[in-house]
């Protein structure tokens, strides 16, 4: 009898491994309406535009039968931080229906076919759900070209957009005046001789006019804003002056987010057609780098056709040699960043912390820090962490989320000759929505009506108003909406808009099989000295180098690490 | 009627009544030996966990193995034969210019061997003590293990506020310098030895309780004899402790050879992907690689592990047999 009791436990615990997933995020299953599992990626985006997203589509289907017996749609979601290959082999086994998900790499997703075939559902006619075109029409031609799978068909969305920039705290500027005069001579500071010829003067009250910015137009938001690196470099010494931390970041991810801080640099400098150049390795590249001057005068080659064998060559384009010096000129005195960027203990989020709580606690002898270079998401990130909560609590409304006066701003430009040309940014997240393949059914049929009705303008315009944060597919916000975002929302949007957008997305075989060593972010590795260095902002840093090195030295070492003999390795 | 049918069962139930009586009343199990019987029952048991292995284990590594042959397009999400070009490339890599695997033979051999000097001895010294239960013995006992029990990310998160706040404040105060110094995380002139001390004080918790009970089963007429004869302590740790736990040292030390190309010494949690070349090991390389990469990238990490394996195991039987031809003798 004991024995017959063992067995029977032994296999009763062995079926408790058994068995699908039916979370639907803590939700009973409603028996009366039919089910739409859907997972999300539960990051900085959070997920209250899903909640919104489910409350509309079961009120528009709540009359509807889509089963005998059953009337209207239960949405369940579940909502989590599972994504890339961790997400990919749970796909097939799940019973998920749709997919919102972040990181992930639309072709291995499409060569472990878990994807279904959603070509029609990009091709619907939106007229019917209050939109026109249809999703496809939606979409970049660069989004057309790599979400079209060989086959002519499309199996995923791309879903939300994420991309490096600086924010600033406008309150800050305000308070200390920081804001660059247009008119030098009747400012109250000027810079001392060190730059002379090339001073700049902050203004001696807000009502004085302030330089053009980094688009060149005056009377736009980036007024009074550094134009150009040289003016940043001016304000810093300003701003150390006036006992004001420059910059700020994540110490133990100073390396990953310095290097994809570079990358939105290397973009912006480059434009969108050279920036896809770079990792399409494919067209003319114009930005290649002949020689640095002393002074750091930039002087380019010819012209010269980009192929697969001579990949190499865009390593020594002039964008990654500015991204360099633009980083070079705030590590190189340990007055321009926080004394937390470079410490192991600093996370992500606890730099947000460090960087919103700054300002308030200036009283508490606190130094505040003008400048934060970070995912445009960050700010939700600090939402979801209670740092705005915790800030309105501690020092009033004026601190909350709804009524923080910070900024993301167009980069300021390498040279004089680029202020006013068109921002790039470079979006990074690979993030995409799909339809789990094995959806059959009624729950295939939901899971495309659901799909549509997540992209239409109405839903991508409510995304955007609930996180802040772009769309990866065109859609625009109506005056109603745009006035229910806050300023840092506000400028996002228009920085989004008024910007080319390029992803870091290829079909090319060399750079796709690569991606651990070729992408933008990840290929800011030098060599010099015989060492590989990748770590190229710490390099420049007196503080952490002793016999730091400067932007044209790790430059030369991009080009030598990429070097003609080591990217046979890549193409052989 | 039959015995079932006067019952008057429904089918289903008149099913499990037959089944029931043919394997528990003179059916199928009555005609069994209790041996056999027995034999079923362990084999129903391990069935399951053996099956695991099987699947989870062998097949898996198989598949490892058989990848390591192949490579994989992206674009076409098909793999292709192409017979040792990976383990050509891991061999150029290994022995050539790849400077992080350059550091990673260097700092994964000072790794094993800060562990050989220090961690073995330092374990072995602990374990002698609580063994004697001499002072405070159950204090050590408990804060040697501790770091085994509390996850090993809140104990990362300790010492990196260690080694990056408290440091370099009580260094500035206690030597009254000028300047705070860096982080020992931060600076990488002092990276590589935190990483390892951490490491190195982590890893008593498993080895002490390994030791401490070996050295519990020595036989104590051994040591009181060697006391009667005048033995100091010292004395009875060489003569007598070690070579009765020598066995289990062995172990401990064969297991670790194969360490050195496995062992990422906590880096990845340390600072993620994002580690400084110069502190690389072969274990965080792969880690790092496997965990950041596509699934391009694995047919060269496949190779890579096997060249690692055949690098690893003639260590291995070496290292066994130097230890067990000239270590001590238990007799």
């Amino acid at each position: 009898m004991k024995k017959q009791c063992l067995l029977f436990l032994s296999i009763i615990l062995c079926m408790t491994g058994c068995g699908r997933d039916r979370s639907g995020g803590g939700e009973a299953v409603d028996k009366t309406r039919s089910q739409l599992y859907v997972h999300n990626f539960d990051g900085g985006y959070g997920h209250e535009w899903l909640t919104d997203l489910k409350a509309a589509f079961e009120d528009k289907y709540k009359e509807t039968s889509f089963e005998e017996g059953k009337k209207g749609v239960q949405v369940l979601i579940s909502n989590d931080k599972t994504t890339g290959d961790n997400l990919l082999k749970d796909i097939p086994g799940s019973n998920y229906n749709v997919y919102f998900c972040e990181s992930v790499f639309y072709y291995d997703y499409l060569a472990a076919n878990v994807m279904a075939d959603i070509s029609d559902v990009v091709n619907t006619d939106l007229t019917a759900w209050g939109d026109t075109g249809t999703i496809l029409d939606k979409f970049s031609e660069q989004q057309k070209s790599y979400f079209k799978a060989s086959d002519n068909k499309y199996y995923g969305i791309p879903h939300y957009e994420g991309f490096f920039g600086i924010t600033y705290d406008i309150k800050l500027w305000n308070d200390e005046k920081l804001y660059i005069a247009a008119d030098p001579d009747k400012s109250e500071e000027k810079v001392d001789a060190l730059y002379d010829g090339d001073d700049i003067c902050t203004v001696r009250n807000l009502t004085q006019t302030k330089s053009k910015g980094p688009d060149g137009v005056a009377g736009t938001s980036d007024d009074g804003f550094p134009a150009t690196y040289k003016e940043l470099a001016d304000l810093m010494v300003i701003m150390k002056a006036k006992n004001v931390i420059p910059f700020s970041w994540t110490g133990k991810y100073q390396g990953e987010y310095n290097n994809k801080l570079m990358a939105a640099l290397t973009a912006d400098y480059e434009g969108a057609e050279q920036t896809k150049i770079l990792f399409n390795y494919e067209g003319t590249a114009t930005n290649l780098v002949e020689s640095i001057s002393t002074s750091g005068e930039v002087t380019k080659k010819a012209p010269a056709e980009i192929t697969e064998e001579t990949g190499y060559k865009t390593f020594g384009t002039a964008g990654r040699y500015y991204a360099l010096k633009f980083m070079e000129q705030i590590v190189k005195d340990s007055h321009y960043y926080g004394d937390k960027s470079f410490k192991n203990t600093e996370s992500h989020t606890d730099a947000q912390q460090t960087y919103l709580l700054s300002n308030p606690e200036q009283g508490l002898g606190k130094s505040p820090i003008a400048m934060f270079p970070e995912g445009n998401y960050w700010e939700n990130e600090a939402t979801t962490s209670g740092t705005f909560e915790f800030a309105a609590k501690q020092y009033g409304e004026e601190w909350s989320r709804a009524n923080r006066q910070i900024k993301m701003l167009p980069f300021p430009k390498a040279t004089d000759e680029l202020v006013g040309s068109k921002t790039t940014l470079l979006s990074t997240l690979n993030s995409l929505c799909f339809i789990n393949k094995n959806s059959t059914g009624v729950k295939l049929e939901l899971a495309k009506l659901f799909l549509i009705m997540a992209n239409t303008n109405e839903s991508l315009a409510n995304f955007n108003v609930r996180t802040n944060a772009p769309k990866a597919i065109s859609y625009t916000l109506s005056p109603e909406q745009y006035a229910q975002l806050n300023m840092y929302g506000k400028s996002v949007y228009d920085l989004y808009h008024n910007s080319d957008v390029v992803q870091e997305i290829s079909t090319n075989r060399v750079y796709i099989n690569n991606t651990l060593e070729l992408g933008m972010s990840s290929s800011f590795v030098a060599k010099v000295g015989g060492q590989d260095l990748n770590n190229l902002v710490k390099e420049m840093c007196p503080q952490y180098t002793p016999n730091s090195k400067n932007s044209k030295t790790l430059f030369v070492g991009l080009s030598d690490h990429f070097s003609a003999s080591y990217w046979n390795k890549f193409i052989h | 009627m039959t015995e079932v049918e006067k019952l008057n069962l429904s089918f289903g139930k008149k099913l499990a009544y037959k089944f029931r009586k043919s394997i528990f009343e003179g059916g199928l199990m009555r005609k069994l030996s209790a041996k056999k019987k027995n034999i079923i029952f362990y084999i129903l048991l391990a069935a399951l966990p053996i099956a695991q292995f099987v699947i989870f284990y062998v097949v898996v590594n198989f598949n490892s193995l058989l990848l390591a042959f192949k490579s994989y397009d992206t674009v076409t999400g098909t793999t292709t034969w192409v017979g040792f070009k990976n383990f050509e490339q891991v061999f150029k890599d290994l022995f050539g210019n790849n400077f992080a695997l350059q550091q990673s033979w260097k700092n994964s051999f000072i790794a094993y061997g800060i562990g050989i000097l220090f961690g073995v001895p330092l374990s072995l010294f602990f374990s002698f003590y609580i063994y004697k239960k001499y002072l405070l013995s159950k204090f050590f006992k408990f804060f040697l293990f501790l770091p085994s029990i509390i996850s090993s990310i809140a104990m990362i998160i300790m010492f990196s506020y260690f080694a990056e706040d408290a440091y370099p404040d009580l260094t500035q105060l206690i030597f009254n310098l000028a300047t705070k110094p860096n982080g020992l995380l931060s600076d990488l002139k002092t990276t590589l030895f935190a990483v390892l001390f951490y490491t190195t004080f982590t890893s008593f918790g498993t080895s002490v309780i390994m030791y401490s009970s070996a050295m519990g089963n020595i036989n104590e007429s051994l040591p009181e004899a060697a006391k009667i004869d005048g033995a100091s302590s010292i004395r009875e740790f060489f003569s007598i402790t070690v070579p009765m736990i020598w066995p289990t040292l062995v172990t401990f030390l064969v297991v670790g050879v194969a360490g050195i190309f496995t062992n990422q010494i906590g880096l990845y949690a340390f600072f993620g992907g994002s580690a400084d070349f110069r502190v690389y090991t072969f274990g965080y390389y792969l880690f790092r690689n496997t965990a950041e990469g596509t699934q391009a990238d694995y047919p060269y990490l496949a190779a890579m592990g096997l060249v690692m394996t055949l690098f690893a195991v003639p260590i291995t039987y070496l290292f066994k047999f130097v230890l067990e031809r000239f270590g001590p003798r238990r007799n």
